[in-house]
């Protein structure tokens, strides 16, 4: 059977990107100039050039073209600022948005558990994770590298992380579902994991929060201190069964988080 | 398209899969009892007694659905060990010892033959003694995977019978089986 791929679910997405890069300010609307020409008056310095002009054309609003093309261009304006202040007054850095070094992280999902850990943002492509929290039966801990191609958006995340073996309880039993007569068996499980996600993270001031979902390999073990009593039709133990080492399985599957991140450290 | 083989390929690589392997499982049988050996001793034959005891196929994973039936992999009896509980205390009067697991014949169809496999048919020919406990030479693990894939009409349950010869008691006596298996499972 040959899988179809639908255009308009790809056409969809680079919308919603697009749709969320401009929600970011990347992509704000381009605004017409304030000042055709702007003239730099130094003030209060006697003797010093009375000013220095700058002619440029006034861009239209949409495209930014020369108003001398455009129609209905506004009419010039002149300005007088300090020469001194200048520079911040129009300095580009001034609209871009503040990047944080730093977050607060807390996710839930399948296999990781809900963990909290801290986000380090080297920069506004990469976001490098620690976390530590638990799968409602052991405590562990997860390391993770995410690549952000335009910033926020679309996502590629690559996760390592491990429980220890512990006794299983029934959320766990829930999740990690066994043929029943596996079960008796499944006293004690502990694993490994890789995740390789995509996902979509959205940025909303100092706030990020994801979605990732994608593919897990899991490397687990399971144990059995206690035999296991197969019992017959009255109830008395016939014979037992003990696992005298300790089971291996992996696990290919899917597997989905979703997080909320308090950025902080921003300049 | 191009690409739609190779996301198929990626897809199915990704299919949620689960494998397990569990290579020391133990089952121990207790106290099994031998009968006493009632005939001649002067016979050139040697004198030889039967007993056997039974396992619930379904907790090892025994199922006559064939979905079910291709989860388990393999299933091999890799070890054997007879413990002497009741009645005697060494097992050194044993000199054959043979053991077979088998299905118990159908409900529906009792003429009907059914899986046996040998497990083990050992002639020991050393005098020293053995003790307590009877160590079964097992060269190669037995596959007892038929065991496990019985048909509709297959009771869920393995017959192991032992047929041991050697200078038998007189009287009753009791020992632990102890099996060491393992299994591999795939869903």
């Amino acid at each position: 059977m040959r899988p179809h791929i639908r255009p308009i679910g790809g056409m969809a997405f680079l919308l919603l990107s697009t749709f969320f890069w401009a929600a970011e300010g990347r992509g704000d609307p381009p605004t017409a100039p304030p000042a055709a020409e702007v003239t730099y008056t130094p003030l209060a310095r006697p003797g010093a050039a009375a000013s220095v002009t700058v002619s440029q054309p006034p861009l239209d609003a949409a495209s930014r073209i020369p108003s001398s093309v455009a129609p209905a261009s506004p009419p010039p304006v002149t300005t007088v600022v300090d020469a001194q202040h200048a520079g911040a007054e129009v300095a580009p850095s001034s609209r871009r948005k503040k990047h944080y070094y730093l977050g607060l992280s807390a996710d839930v999902g399948l296999p990781d558990g809900a963990l909290l850990g801290l986000a380090i943002l080297p920069n506004h492509w990469l976001r490098l994770s620690l976390a530590g929290g638990t799968n409602s039966a052991a405590w562990g801990g997860r390391l993770g590298l995410t690549f952000l191609p335009l910033g926020f958006g679309p996502s590629l995340s690559f996760e390592a992380g491990r429980y220890g073996a512990t006794k299983t309880n029934a959320m766990m039993r829930s999740f990690f579902n066994v043929p029943s007569w596996v079960d008796p068996y499944v006293q004690e499980i502990g694993y490994s994991y890789l995740n390789s996600q995509l996902g979509f993270d959205l940025r909303l001031g100092q706030f990020l929060l994801y979605l990732h979902g994608g593919y897990s390999y899991i490397a687990g073990v399971i144990r059995a201190p206690q035999p296991v009593n197969v019992t017959g039709t009255s109830g008395a133990v016939l014979y037992q069964v003990h696992l005298v080492e300790e089971g291996r399985v992996s696990v290919h599957t899917w597997s989905l988080k979703a997080a909320l991140v308090f950025l902080f450290a921003g300049i | 398209m191009r690409a739609h083989p190779l996301l198929f390929a990626i897809f199915c690589s990704c299919a949620p899969s689960v494998e397990a392997d569990f290579d020391a499982v133990e089952i121990t049988y207790p106290d099994l009892a031998a009968p006493a050996y009632l005939g001649p001793t002067n016979s050139a034959v040697i004198p030889q007694v039967s007993f056997s005891f039974e396992l619930d196929s379904k907790s090892l994973g025994a199922s006559s659905i064939p979905a079910n039936q291709n989860r388990i992999q393999s299933a091999a009896i890799y070890r054997l060990a007879l413990v002497a509980k009741a009645g005697v205390s060494d097992l050194s009067f044993l000199r054959t010892v043979q053991i077979v697991a088998s299905l118990p014949p159908s409900r529906q169809q009792p003429l009907a033959p059914t899986p046996q496999i040998l497990i083990a048919n050992y002639t020991r020919a050393d005098e020293s003694p053995v003790g307590g406990i009877f160590h079964m030479p097992i060269p190669m693990p037995v596959n007892i995977l038929p065991l496990l894939r019985p048909n509709q009409s297959d009771q869920r349950k393995i017959v192991v019978t032992f047929t041991v010869g050697g200078t038998l008691p007189r009287t009753g006596w009791k020992a632990d089986v102890v099996m060491g298996m393992s299994a591999s499972l795939k869903d």
